[in-house]
């Protein structure tokens, strides 16, 4: 076996090894770099970026449509014609008066004229 | 050693600008990280054809991800972070090969007082490229990216995934192990 004259690196050389860069590049790494950076150039050319912020356009457009699909289902019965045949009958409305009676002094004055004219089929 | 934190935004903005097709903005990147790239890759992979190769798939990954960068930590970072996910693929997929050993004039060593000898160098260049080579590959990514790349301590260890206590074992373990490699054998 070869006797080994080395001795053990110092902490400065084993800096100065992992520390090194290479000097130069290849022709031949450069060309393929050129080539790469054109075909960068025209890809970006060819499709316009979307918008950094585009990310954020799907999930608003989500929540726009679970919105209006709520606003919707809220308010159906206002875009609805109300069916007549669910309207309550006249008994019953006797007896909710007969039921309210009792408390009908203490509804302001506003409220009673409104009772007074609540809506029957026949009115409608 | 790149001044890697000093510029960081910088390369951040340069490479937003790159990301809408600007020619001039790819090429300054290139400019800046072709060559820490390269050396990082041959000193991982001890060949400079498969070191260019991972460096500019570094910046194909780059294009394809640039619609959707945001600038939130170094860019240093990530790309350190892309550089070694292709490293460990290609770690898993190379057989082994035959190493192609670039020669000492290849690399800008730093003076030194120390090896300046021509010959004195040309070993201890060789033997430090079979000691690194020995390494297991987070320690010698470790040293690369500290010592090499001049990452700070914490952007390296996102780069490895490991936690800061962690980190500060595995740098001393990892120093310790190459000079071991690297001392003259019993």
């Amino acid at each position: 076996m070869k006797p080994d004259s080395r001795q053990r690196p110092s902490d400065a050389e084993i800096d100065r090894l992992l520390g090194s860069q290479l000097k130069r590049t290849s022709p031949e790494f450069e060309q393929r770099w050129r080539e790469l950076r054109g075909q960068f150039v025209a890809t970006a050319s060819a499709s316009p970026r979307p918008h950094r912020r585009s990310w954020l356009l799907w999930p608003g457009i989500v929540t726009a449509a679970v919105a209006a699909a709520l606003v919707v289902f809220i308010l159906r019965d206002d875009l609805i014609p109300p069916d007549r045949t669910k309207l309550v009958t006249f008994e019953e409305l006797i007896a909710l008066d007969s039921a309210l009676a009792s408390a009908t002094p203490l509804l302001a004055a506003e409220n009673r004229e409104v009772l007074l004219y609540l809506p029957t089929p026949a009115n409608l | 050693m790149p001044q890697v934190d000093g510029n960081d935004d910088e390369d951040g903005a340069v490479f937003t600008r790159a990301a809408t097709g600007d020619e001039r903005a790819w090429q300054e990147l290139f400019t800046r990280w072709k060559r820490p790239l390269l050396a990082f890759f041959y000193r991982s992979l001890s060949s400079m054809p498969e070191a260019e190769d991972l460096t500019l798939e570094v910046f194909v990954r780059l294009h394809r991800a640039a619609p959707r960068y945001e600038s939130r930590g170094h860019f240093s970072t990530y790309l350190f972070h892309i550089a070694r996910n292709l490293l460990l693929n290609e770690l898993r997929r190379r057989r082994r090969k035959p190493t192609l050993p670039l020669p000492p004039d290849a690399f800008d060593y730093f003076p030194s007082t120390a090896t300046n000898d021509s010959r004195q160098l040309a070993e201890l260049e060789e033997e430090f490229q079979r000691a690194l080579g020995e390494l297991p590959e987070a320690q010698r990514t470790l040293l690369l990216l500290i010592q090499q790349q001049g990452l700070d301590h914490s952007a390296a260890a996102t780069v490895l995934g490991i936690t800061g206590n962690a980190f500060r074992v595995q740098l001393h373990r990892a120093r310790q192990r190459l000079k071991e490699l690297m001392s003259p054998r019993s």
